[in-house]
Formats: structure tokens, sequence, C-alpha cells
């Protein structure tokens, strides 16, 4: 990578600043509102683990907000900060083998709790007891998938993100991407029963 | 699809259609068939719900954390070496303390076992120390790696300031 004097970066910043969504990569509590619950959500299934989501999170917006610098808008804000937070996930499973150390401070998600969520408008009794089933189970099932599966699987399913984007923030050519999408759709299907 | 028999379409083929790359034939059968469209909408309505809900906890939860993210210090991996080296000295502070009292003789080694408040004092700094290691290990910040988090095309612009950005943590 070549280097630069501080002066070409000073006199090309604004205009790459044009290119970018300024507004939220240089305004933290923008960022926070926009994007924390749900990359909360991608890093607490992805992980398994809530308390760890919650920091792997706030690291992963501090670290957007620190390097915002770089961004340089080929993508969206959301593929972007999914990169950073697949990364740390990453680093995170690599240190997976001292469980030992981690096993004081692990938590697991609480299935119920979010069942517990789901939406109560114009439903019955028995249709909110048969979808805080189904978020449960669909919870526990992909707990099951290994970490690139889950990851695929929620980024398209739950993050509604496509293939291009998804092959972006995992850093993997799309046809991986879609075998391990696959294969997590294979095992999630039939585990609820669809096949 | 399967053949004459069943011509409704395959587990992959209701696969590639929700994954979204499926066969132009295989989109049409979906549009058309209602049994198709069925098996397809068990799973549709059920990744409905589990958004749905998993998006409002998350929304709660995060409502529950600081948003003052500048104040928050980011986490430090645990690596291989860092393990080692504080297994490394435990290991070192237990056989210093035994060849210690081993060479002292019976009565030093018996006054080892009882208690004594100077060897707790140095016992407990020794731990303490090991502790403190640790602890900065899994709480320190570090530098942030942002080479990682560029975006994957090559941008002349963008690679003078990831050049020159320095990451405050
Ligand atoms: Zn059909």
């Amino acid at each position: 990578m070549a280097t630069y004097p501080a002066s070409c970066v000073a006199l090309e910043w604004p205009l790459r600043r044009e290119g970018r969504a300024i507004s939220e990569l240089d305004d933290i509590d923008l960022l926070v509102k926009t994007y924390r619950a749900r990359l909360l959500r991608f890093v607490t299934f992805s992980t398994g683990d809530p308390d760890l989501a919650e920091t792997i999170t706030q690291d992963c917006l501090l670290k957007a907000y620190n390097a915002r610098l770089s961004f340089r808008g080929d993508s969206s804000v959301n593929t972007w900060l999914t990169s950073i937070a697949v990364n740390l996930i990453r680093d995170h499973q690599r240190t997976q083998k001292f469980k030992f150390w981690k096993q004081a401070r692990a938590t697991a998600v609480d299935v119920t709790d979010v069942a517990s969520f789901i939406a109560v408008d114009c439903t019955s009794p028995e249709q909110q007891l048969i979808a805080k089933e189904q978020v449960a189970k669909l919870s526990v099932i992909i707990e099951t998938l290994s970490l690139n599966q889950r990851t695929v699987f929620l980024m398209k399913f739950a993050e509604e993100m496509d293939l291009a984007d998804i092959s972006q923030s995992m850093g993997m050519p799309i046809n991986t991407v879609k075998t391990h999408l696959h294969r997590a759709l294979k095992a999630v299907r039939s585990q609820l029963g669809a096949q | 699809m399967n053949n004459l028999q069943n011509p409704h379409l395959t587990e992959d083929e209701l696969d590639e259609v929700l994954m979204g790359f499926a066969s132009e034939d295989a989109t049409l059968h979906v549009a058309a068939c209602e049994p198709c469209g069925a098996r397809l909408d068990v799973f549709r309505s059920q990744m409905a719900v589990f958004s749905q809900a998993s998006m409002a906890w998350s929304d709660a939860r995060s409502n529950t954390i600081s948003r003052d993210i500048l104040a928050h210090k980011p986490t430090r991996r645990l690596t291989l070496t860092t393990v080692w080296s504080s297994a490394a000295t435990l290991m070192l502070a237990l056989a210093f303390s035994l060849t210690t009292a081993l060479h002292q003789g019976p009565r030093a080694a018996d006054s080892a076992v009882v208690a004594h408040p100077d060897h707790d004092q140095s016992e407990l700094a020794s731990d303490n120390e090991m502790l403190a290691a640790i602890n900065s290990e899994f709480g320190a910040p570090r530098q942030a790696q942002v080479g990682i988090y560029e975006n994957v095309t090559a941008h002349p612009a963008g690679a003078r300031s990831a050049v020159s950005l320095q990451v405050r943590n």
C-alpha cells in the first residue's frame, strides 16, 4: 500500500466525504440509533451469547466510528458494519479453544424471553402460543448450525441482505456463500418439519 | 421439477426459490402452484415471526446498553501467547514457593503450611499480579486493525486515508 503525506489526505478528504453516508458515520448517536439493535440481534444469534454480543456490538460500532474515514461507500453502511461484526465474531471464535476462561462469563440466549416479544396484535392466545413455540424452536435450530451456516442464514433470512452483500461481509465468493446457505436452509427446514 | 407423477418442485428447488437463485421455470411454477407455494409459506411465515420477535427483543435489549459508545473500552482478544504466559507465571510462582519451602527444612515447610502473615501477603500480591495481568488481557484497549475492515475494492483515495488513519481507542 502506498504512503502519502498528510497534506494529500487533508486535501482529498472533503471530496471523499461527499461520496459516502456522512451523516450516519459522523454522528455516533445516529449510528447507534440506526444500527445497534439490528447488529445486536445478528451478533447475538451468531454467537449464541447475548452478553458477549453486547460487547461485540459496542466494539463494532466504536471501530466503525473510529475507522469511518476508510469507508468509501462501495457498499452500504449496513454491509460494512456487518463485515466488521463478522471479523469480531471470528476473532472471538479463534479463542474458543480456551472455553475454560470464557465459561464464567458465558450466557445463553433465553429463547423463551425472545419468544415473549412476538407481536400480539390481532392474534388469538392459541396463535400466540404457536408463534412463541415457533420462535423458540427456530432459535434453537439456528444454534445447531455451524458458524458460517448460521451467519449467512441470519444475513439472508433475518437481515434480508442480498447474496452480493453477504459475500462482501463474509469475505467469501458467492458460490461458497450459496453452499453454506443451502446447507443451513436444508437443515433448518428439515428440523422445522417442513420437509 | 420431479417428474410426471409428481410435477411439483423438489426440496432443493424450493430451497433455491427461498434463497433467491431459482431457475425461471421453478419461479413460474411456484407462482402458479398452490401446494408448492404453501410449502414455501411454512418456512416464510415462521421466519417472519422469528424476525419480528427477535428484532423486538433486540430493540429492548439495545435500549438498556449505554449510548455512549466513545466511553466503551474495546475488548482485547485472549491469545494463545497471553494464556500460556499467564499459565507459565503461575507455574513459576508455585515452583518457587515449593522449592523455597523444601530448602528451608521441615520446620520451615511446616510454617509454609501454617498461616503466616508475611507469606500470605507475598502470595496475595503474586495472585493479584497474575489476576491483574489476566484482567488487562480481557479488558485493556488495543489498537484496532483498521485494514481488516476496509472495503474490498481497491481505491487509491481510500488507501491514502487508511494509511494515515490512527484509530482512537
Ligand atoms: Zn407445485
